[in-house]
């Protein structure tokens, strides 16, 4: 976003942060978007949308009536489970989420949109998508366990006390489904203690309405943390080096006769390992892709090449890994235009064919 | 190869290591003293081994038994099997002078017998001749070439219109009288005027899905390299031709080219014969397309137009093809985000073109028409009165009330007289009314059966048109015998030499008065029919069959060598050519430029395979030529490099033969037998040119003796490959280190050395006297239908000698030619 935008909405009096509009090819700035909290009750994991039933606000109206809140997750979204980068595919329903969203791409308020539900803010396209454990811990918080009453936890949280979504003192539930994890093990109820500087991770609650909510799972050591984040740290990994690295055209430089150089940015919020692997590649595939990341029959509707240069971006935008690549490529596809989003594969990364219901084939 | 043998005859310092002696060549110098030597110990009265005997061997070469006899002979010894290993064995000199005495007494005595003539000789028309009189007859567009249409014709050294080749099997005259009844009934449809206009519009059908999309339109169909639009998976675009004939076409579109790049190049492709049937490189920008209009003869079938070019295959993913059924439309450069991502892009993200692209708008084609000129022919054939078709169906109750129209009626002596005139343009000369009552009776036979009297008149038609005064020419009669031939068959001498058909009224009119041998008279028809646009079939004819441009693209080059050949790159070789014949009648140029020059006529497509600056307009143009261009004259032009090639590579003994054939007149001796082939370098060792390897290739005696004389001729082009781009190294595929410089240097037989095709060309055109006669020998090849005999020979060499001081000029042989007795005598 530039300046002159955020001059112009707070000259208007809008807030900048809620106001934003992105579009393709262009980052967008620090701080943006509206803040839903809420429990994932629906999901299109292969086209990356959803929707949240957000949380309660003791406005009963809006308990008895609102309907649930979509979301669609932006390109460069950035999307993190039990502290790990993840795919909407690893969150199990239920789970409540913090999301950061934006109006749609290219949105203009004279569009013409379906309606929207009751209570719906129109900002629904997410630049972030947590659980609690990776929200809070994101932020240097976690939650202090004072007191243990049957049935509730009386908590506190630590690191900052500012900040979206409950802080301060506050009443989790919890009963025996709450899933106690404890060094590399599951633990039960018995090992929750006073005293304990544990991270939650949260589900509905009977009275959500009137803001509880439910403890799905506490870890409550150090130990549990780093276990639970790398298991999902490698599920990613392992979907990412199958689906390839998410970027967009910056830049193409044609060569004549088919021939030019494509300058990609890779979006972030992937391991770095992943990212590494990019920068060392001596090959780079190039497949076209869809705002939602899908990809047409990649391993074959691609074009590789070999990497001329990477690019390292010492203060990246959001969104952006902070790595651009320069690929020569033989023959350019319709695809490579500036702000087109593409998927990308360092030659040691798999180049098998996805099952048909993620291409995009019609 | 007979006529050519005997030019050399008489010119005999045209090998001269193979007659160095001013006394020439003889049975008795040659052949007898060899036979003594080697042969008649054993073949001779006493041993006879085999039944075969020298010692009363005919000298004769005229009759088929001997020549057959002369030819085993040649045989033997060629394939060195004779004499025995056992016995002395010959030198090289010796068996080289015994075989090439015995080819040139075989091709002369070959030469005799096709070019044998009795009281009347009957010569067929080829088949594009028969086309073209059709053509000139009615008006009606009939194309031989159609699979099941008529026979190929064979061909003698390129010739397609030698008498005594042209033979009539039973399988033509089937042939013939379908290709009578269609004809006929073109020209008088039985079923009305089938005129249609048809339209193709690829925003047709497509005006919702850019609703949808909010795109504007119109539709346009992009053909990238090597698209066709054939079918496509959104608009069905082939050209269906119901009826062959002349069709009106008409086809908006732009075309688009990366900078510094190839114009795209239309063709309108006959899907079943596989041929192009129009060519046009495009240039228009995408915004501000052109209509191009045009008319033009098409056989039935399907066409399509195609950007051809070598490109992406068919089945490529390219921006404009669906996807998965995904439907992706062009509209514009602008709004691509609706195409195929995953398809090659065509146009950069500031929409210049990024291959040479075909944009269509619109695509529209009416017929068959008919000129003006063709219905007037067509009425004289039929009777007045009659009508050709019936008339339109009366439809349900009216039919009932109102009584059927009377039959039309036919009076007798209309329809004879109509015949008459028919007959006698299509046989060109008059149909004598003894000839006529067999048609006559054809069609009283038919009305008495029942049939319409437009239909039994139809069938008269065909009778005439099945008549062999048709589809043969016929010089000489049964009553007496005449060295002579007579006016109206000098008038089809003349027209089939120049137009490829029958005469025209002015023709016959001159014929009919009887004063066609006049020269004045023969020279003002000559003047005048060169200024018509049929003599462009003379300007087609001809080089194709002297030079036998029918062998480029015989074999198809092979694409990873050249992946830049294209059909249109084949084609354009062949128009340079007749293009470059036509601007030397036209200019009347000396026939030293058919050797040399410092012009051609070249498109866009061949100066960029030659390396010459792109002319600046469209089409063909006539270029000047720097000496660092190397082309210049007919045997540096494309065509002739690759007809002498085989796909691969070129190969110099077959532009040495091609080049003693077409320009020094002379035909070498056929290689022995069982010849093996030049094997591919190993990879072990070094790279070596075809040269090199034709060079240890010729271990046997008699081959190294030919190839002495051969090879140069070859040689002196080794800086052009196989499809006559120049080079200074030659690509050797296997064997070590780097491709081979080019030697182009040689010497010819009389000693004569040469560095390169320029100078080669230099000692060609210093012998002009030479090449005139062998011109000369193959027009009169051409025109007279025959080969050229020893007889021949003096009036071949006066009717060159009478244009030489005036330094042969194209003009003046032709007319020299028809004026003269050869070509006014049988």
């Amino acid at each position: 976003m530039n300046l002159h935008f955020i001059v112009l909405v707070l000259a208007l009096g809008a807030d900048p942060r809620t106001e934003y509009v992105p579009k393709l090819g262009e980052f967008p700035p620090a701080n943006v978007g509206v803040y839903h909290a809420g429990e994932l009750v629906t999901v299109d994991a292969i086209n990356r949308r959803g929707t949240l039933r957000i949380v309660g606000n003791r406005d009963l109206d809006k308990y008895h009536s609102s309907e649930a809140q979509p979301f669609v997750l932006l390109p460069y979204a950035m999307v993190r489970y039990r502290g790990a980068p993840a795919e909407l595919r690893d969150i199990p329903i239920g789970t409540v989420l913090h999301a950061y969203c934006v109006y749609p791409l290219n949105y203009s308020k004279n569009e013409k949109r379906p309606r929207l539900g009751l209570f719906v803010e129109p900002q629904d396209h997410a630049i972030s998508l947590e659980d609690s454990f990776s929200f809070y811990e994101r932020r240097g918080q976690a939650w202090k366990i004072e007191s243990i009453e049957p049935g509730k936890l009386n908590v506190i949280s630590t690191g900052p006390a500012e900040g979206d979504g409950p802080l301060g003192r506050q009443v989790f539930d919890y009963d025996g489904s709450t899933r106690v994890w404890k060094g590399k093990q599951i633990g039960g109820v018995a090992d929750l203690a006073p005293g304990q500087l544990v991270q939650f991770n949260f589900t509905w609650a009977a009275d959500w309405g009137m803001g509880r909510l439910h403890a799905s799972d506490v870890w409550v050591d150090e130990e549990s943390r780093s276990t639970a984040a790398d298991l999902q740290r490698q599920i990613h990994i392992r979907y990412m080096r199958y689906h390839w690295l998410p970027g967009w055209i910056e830049h193409v430089e044609d060569q004549g006769g088919g021939k030019g150089i494509v300058t990609v940015a890779l979006f972030g919020g992937s391991d770095p390992s992943l990212y590494e692997q990019a920068k060392s590649a001596s090959m780079i595939s190039i497949a076209v892709a869809e705002p939602s990341l899908r990809t047409y029959m990649h391993a074959y509707d691609s074009k590789s090449g070999p990497l001329l240069e990477v690019k390292t971006i010492p203060q990246p935008p959001f969104g952006h890994s902070g790595f651009t690549i320069r690929v020569s490529i033989a023959e350019l596809l319709e695809g490579y235009r500036p702000g087109r989003i593409v998927r990308v594969r360092p030659n040691d990364f798999p180049a098998a064919k996805l099952p048909p219901e993620e291409r995009i084939r019609n | 190869m007979a006529w050519r043998s005997v030019v050399t005859f008489l010119i005999a310092a045209a090998w001269a290591d193979l007659a160095p002696a001013a006394v020439p060549d003889t049975f008795d110098t040659v052949i007898a003293p060899f036979f003594r030597t080697y042969c008649n110990r054993c073949h001779d009265g006493k041993v006879q081994k085999g039944e075969f005997r020298l010692d009363t061997l005919s000298r004769g070469f005229t009759l088929q038994a001997e020549a057959e006899r002369w030819s085993e002979i040649r045989f033997r010894i060629n394939s060195g099997e004779m004499p025995p290993k056992s016995e002395p064995q010959p030198k090289a000199e010796e068996l080289a002078k015994i075989v090439e005495w015995t080819s040139t007494r075989l091709a002369e005595g070959e030469a005799a017998r096709m070019a044998q003539r009795g009281p009347i000789a009957y010569y067929r028309l080829s088949r594009e001749e028969y086309a073209n009189t059709i053509q000139d007859l009615l008006g009606v567009h009939y194309d031989p070439m159609v699979p099941g249409a008529l026979n190929e014709d064979p061909r003698w050294h390129g010739f397609e219109r030698i008498g005594s080749k042209l033979t009539l099997s039973p399988s033509h005259v089937e042939r013939y009288l379908k290709a009578a009844e269609e004809v006929v009934e073109s020209a008088f449809p039985e079923q009305g005027n089938p005129f249609k206009k048809s339209v193709l519009d690829p925003t047709k059908g497509k005006e919702r899905w850019l609703e949808e999309r909010g795109l504007k339109g119109p539709v346009r169909a992009l053909l990238w390299p090597n698209r066709r639009l054939v079918t496509t998976i959104f608009w069905n675009g082939s050209i269906e031709i119901d009826k062959p004939g002349a069709y009106r076409m008409r086809v908006r579109l732009s075309g688009v080219r990366p900078p510094g790049g190839r114009a795209p190049h239309l063709t309108l492709w006959n899907t079943q014969l596989r041929v192009s049937v129009y060519d046009a490189d495009i240039l228009a920008p995408e915004d501000e397309p052109i209509t191009l209009e045009w008319t033009q003869s098409l056989s039935a079938g399907s066409y399509a137009l195609w950007n051809n070019m070598p490109g992406f295959d068919e089945v490529g993913n390219t921006a404009g093809t669906g996807l998965n059924n995904r439907q992706n439309v062009f509209t514009n450069s602008r709004d691509v985000g609706h195409l195929n991502p995953v398809g090659l892009k065509l146009f950069d993200d500031n929409r210049v073109a990024i291959y040479p692209l075909l944009i269509l708008d619109l695509v529209e084609w009416e017929g068959p028409l008919v000129s003006e000129e063709a219905r007037r022919k067509r009425e004289e054939a039929w009777p007045r009165n009659l009508a050709v078709s019936p008339p339109p169906m009366v439809k349900g109750t009216e039919k009932s009330k109102s009584p059927p129209p009377p039959p039309p009626t036919l009076e007798k002596e209309v329809a004879r007289a109509s015949l008459q005139r028919f007959a006698s343009r299509a046989w060109r000369r008059p149909a004598t009314d003894a000839e006529l009552d067999r048609y006559v009776k054809v069609l009283e036979s038919e009305l008495s059966l029942g049939e319409s009297p437009a239909s039994a008149y139809r069938s008269a038609l065909v009778g005439i048109l099945t008549s062999k005064s048709f589809f043969y020419l016929k010089e000489g009669s049964l009553d007496e015998y005449r060295d002579q031939i007579d006016d109206w068959e000098l008038a089809s001498r003349l027209s089939y030499l120049l137009w490829g058909s029958m005469p025209d009224d002015a023709l016959f009119a001159a014929a009919a008065e009887g004063k066609l041998r006049d020269p004045q008279v023969i020279r003002a028809q000559l003047a005048r029919m060169l200024t018509d646009e049929k003599i462009e079939r003379f300007t087609d004819a001809f080089p194709q069959q002297w030079l036998q441009l029918h062998r480029v693209g015989a074999v198809a080059p092979d694409r990873r060598l050249y992946p830049d050949y294209d059909t249109w790159l084949e084609r354009s070789m062949v128009l340079e050519t007749k293009a470059y014949f036509q601007a030397m009648l036209r200019e009347n140029r000396s026939l030293r430029e058919f050797l040399i020059s410092d012009w051609t006529i070249v498109n866009e497509r061949l100066a960029r395979h030659y390396g010459l600056p792109v002319p600046g307009g469209p089409g063909f143009q006539k270029v000047k030529l720097r000496p660092e261009d190397h082309r210049g004259g007919l045997l540096t032009q494309a065509s002739i490099l690759s007809l002498t090639s085989d796909g691969s590579r070129h190969r110099p003994v077959h532009r040495g033969v091609w080049v003693s054939e077409a320009i020094i007149g002379r035909t070498p001796p056929p290689p022995p037998p069982n010849v093996d082939p030049l094997e591919p370098t190993p990879l072990n060792e070094p790279k070596a040119t075809i040269r090199r390897q034709l060079e240890a290739h010729a271990t046997h005696a008699v081959c190294a003796f030919c190839h002495r004389t051969i090879d140069p001729l070859g040689f002196a082009f080794d800086h052009f490959d196989a499809v006559g781009a120049w080079r200074t190294e030659e690509r050797v595929d296997g064997g070590k280190g780097a491709n081979p410089p080019v030697n182009a240097s040689g010497v010819l037989s009389d000693g004569r050395a040469f560095d390169g095709p320029d100078e080669f060309k230099a000692l060609l055109a210093a012998d002009l006297d030479r090449f005139a006669e062998v011109f000369v020998g193959q027009l009169a090849t051409f025109a007279l239908r025959r080969v050229m005999t020893v007889d021949d020979a003096p009036r071949i060499k006066a009717i060159a000698e009478a244009a030489r001081a005036d330094g042969y000029p194209l003009r003046a042989i032709l007319e020299n030619f028809v004026t003269s007795d050869l070509f006014l005598q049988r």
